[in-house]
């Protein structure tokens, strides 16, 4: 989408006031700053466009990775520090060991880890499975199903044990960044009500309950969930979803309210062209990593009696229509716009264009080239999985192929589970190796990998939900 | 009760009263974090893992200076800027990026800018920042500090924060070509 251009550009690059752009972008402004600021920003076109560009370059910024730890620092730290050290109030200040100490215990450890993976392997017999008849296939199959509810349930004990005693998840705690505490709350609960846990019942059900209180807690005077920041329209969506959801299920009133003032947030910052941006619309050109949750959100609350979101949840199909190239690839901010890969968007675009039953509206062309291109993405899975885009991608081959699972996704799952953690403080978790756990920590990955393997039991309904037949 | 639910202070009064677990359950909490730290001031992978780990010895060393009072990660970063700084006195590997900024053209050159590939990469432009500004975007942006937080760690006023943060996203702004880009 293009930017307008501000009447007095030449003059605003030199406007004052853009010295308190980024404290305005990062929440740090004063309530006094904050209403004098704005009341400039609604007159300076050119401190609007300013904006723009210093969130997005921040975004980008945040969108960086520089990877994951190739080490625990544990055992290394405390083999410097002396046992009687830990009976004292203070220890002296330890010497380096050399580099070529950390080396070797790196290859050690190595070669210990490679030679524990070709023992499960030979152990585990499953070179030999693929030459298995149908009957034992089909014995494996429900083997891996198991297998696959005992990732699950200890994903789960393992979010249950680490949510604070406020209910939240704590972004910042487990390597992520606390702006998106609220988001990653709202995901860890999503993967609590995989299995329809009700929060009066169950084995999590204080761990839901507290879930939701905290969300509710962290809902603002103008409706949305959670602080403001660059990315507190992924909070806002993510929230709204789940918060729906545990509605849906429990159709508790006390939601009701809250649910209703985020619905109307949502509906209020959709932008003139259908989508949303960044920090609630005003100026900001639509994205589709910001508006599929926007638009996910505002079609579950259609479907449990916030009817009034039928214009805009058309609206905003409309516009993610225009985000679709060619080759059936779904854009960032316009058909052709790929800053960060096509991959996930097109999941994205797909799930919810297939799971709302917009796809109606496509040409069947339109639509076989979105398929083959989800396909596409599928097929080229590998060991280094991206979390974010595998929820997706998951929920989106359900919408699109209606039940029956991708030829490929088997193995991205089978992947999935042998990359839980098996022992250790952080077992039945993932590590968060990929290019969004920067903004989301353990807390993210683990949510997102528990939610992808949830789907053979979760799509269907979440998918029935959006299309009404649920 | 796990260690895992308890907050980073509960943990460091633990660690004050001997309980080796409690000092683990705090690496583990924020290793990869300070590794990120040291990685995006330019530190190497190696480099900024043996850094995360003097950091966290430190921690140890000064775990009686410690007071619940203040917040944990506000103390921590501390230690990580000083340990920092004592490593790049030591081996002066890194180069200073402020020097480099300050002669280089690229900044105030506004044809070069211009002319430059928009494309750069977000480390690189991060590293063409001066030592000061790159540690208040490091530890705004990636961190997720306050400024008020950012005062406390780099000992500095509010104001001057806040005027660290223009400058560093103007010079970015520039380096990046941001200009038309934005979306």
């Amino acid at each position: 989408m293009s930017r307008k251009q501000p009447d007095n550009i030449e003059d605003g690059y030199n406007c004052l006031w853009q010295a308190m752009v980024p404290s305005y972008i990062q929440g740090e402004l004063s309530e006094k700053e904050l209403v004098q600021f704005e009341d400039h920003l609604g007159g300076c076109s050119a401190c609007q466009v300013y904006v723009a560009e210093v969130r997005h370059l921040i975004r980008q910024f945040q969108k960086t990775l520089p990877g994951p730890l190739t080490r625990d620092l544990v055992p290394g730290i405390l083999e410097r520090i002396p046992q009687d050290a830990w009976t004292q109030d203070t220890s002296p200040v330890l010497p380096r060991r050399p580099r070529l100490f950390h080396f070797t215990k790196a290859a050690a450890c190595l070669l210990l880890a490679l030679a524990s993976a070709w023992l499960i392997f030979y152990f585990s017999g499953r070179h030999e499975r693929s030459l298995l008849p149908d009957t034992e296939r089909q014995a494996h199959k429900k083997e891996t199903v198991s297998r696959e509810s005992q990732v699950v349930a200890q994903a789960l004990d393992w979010l249950a044990k680490v949510q604070e005693p406020t209910g939240a998840w704590d972004g910042e705690k487990w390597g992520g960044q606390r702006n998106y505490t609220v988001g990653l709350t709202a995901l860890a609960l999503l993967s609590f009500l995989g299995s329809e846990q009700v929060p009066a019942h169950g084995p999590y059900s204080d761990t839901i309950d507290r879930a939701v209180n905290c969300l509710l807690q962290q809902q603002n005077t103008e409706g949305y969930f959670g602080p403001p920041h660059s990315g507190a329209m992924y909070n806002h969506g993510i929230a709204t979803v789940a918060l729906l959801e545990v509605y849906r299920l429990t159709k508790d009133t006390k939601l009701k309210i809250p649910l209703d003032r985020a619905v109307k947030y949502i509906r209020t910052t959709q932008t003139a062209d259908g989508g949303w941006g960044y920090f609630g619309g005003f100026i900001d050109s639509a994205n589709t990593s910001i508006s599929i949750w926007q638009l996910h959100a505002l079609i579950l609350a259609n479907r449990v009696g916030w009817e009034s979101t039928k214009k805009n949840i058309e609206k905003g199909l409309a516009w993610l229509k225009t985000m679709i190239n060619r080759e059936g690839r779904v854009g960032y901010s316009g058909p052709g716009d790929f800053p960060y890969g096509s991959e996930t968007l097109t999941a994205m675009g797909a799930f919810c264009l297939f799971a709302s039953g917009y796809e109606g509206k496509n040409s069947v062309e339109k639509n076989t080239r979105i398929k083959r291109s989800l396909k596409d993405i599928a097929s080229k899975q590998g060991r280094d999985i991206d979390y974010y885009q595998l929820y997706f991608l998951t929920y989106a081959l359900h919408a699109v192929e209606e039940g029956q699972p991708d030829r490929h996704m088997p193995n991205v799952q089978k992947a999935l589970v042998e990359r839980q953690i098996k022992s250790g403080p952080h077992s039945g978790s993932w590590e968060p190796s990929d290019r969004w756990s920067s903004a989301g920590g353990r807390i993210y990955a683990t949510t997102m990998a528990t939610l992808s393997l949830e789907a053979d039991q979760r799509a269907a309904k979440i998918i029935g939900w959006m299309r009404g037949t649920y | 009760m796990s260690l895992c639910n308890h907050s980073d202070s509960e943990l460091m009064r633990l660690v004050k009263a001997g309980r080796q677990e409690a000092f683990v359950a705090l690496v583990h909490r924020h290793q990869q974090s300070l590794l990120n730290f040291f990685r995006r001031m330019g530190a190497y992978t190696d480099e900024a893992e043996d850094l995360a780990q003097e950091v966290f010895l430190r921690l140890f060393n000064y775990r009686s200076r410690y007071r619940p009072s203040a917040k944990f990660t506000t103390f921590l970063y501390t230690l990580a800027r000083h340990a920092r700084a004592d490593m790049m006195r030591i081996s002066r590997r890194w180069p200073e990026a402020g020097a480099e900024i300050s002669s280089d053209s690229a900044v105030t050159d506004h044809e070069h800018v211009l002319q430059a590939d928009t494309q750069i990469d977000m480390q690189s432009a991060l590293d063409r920042l001066s030592e000061k500004l790159r540690m208040v975007v490091v530890l705004s942006i990636y961190q997720g500090f306050r400024y008020r937080e950012i005062a406390e760690v780099l000992g500095i006023p509010l104001g001057t924060v806040k005027s660290r943060m223009y400058l560093a996203l103007e010079q970015l702004r520039e380096i990046l070509n941001v200009k038309e880009t934005a979306g």
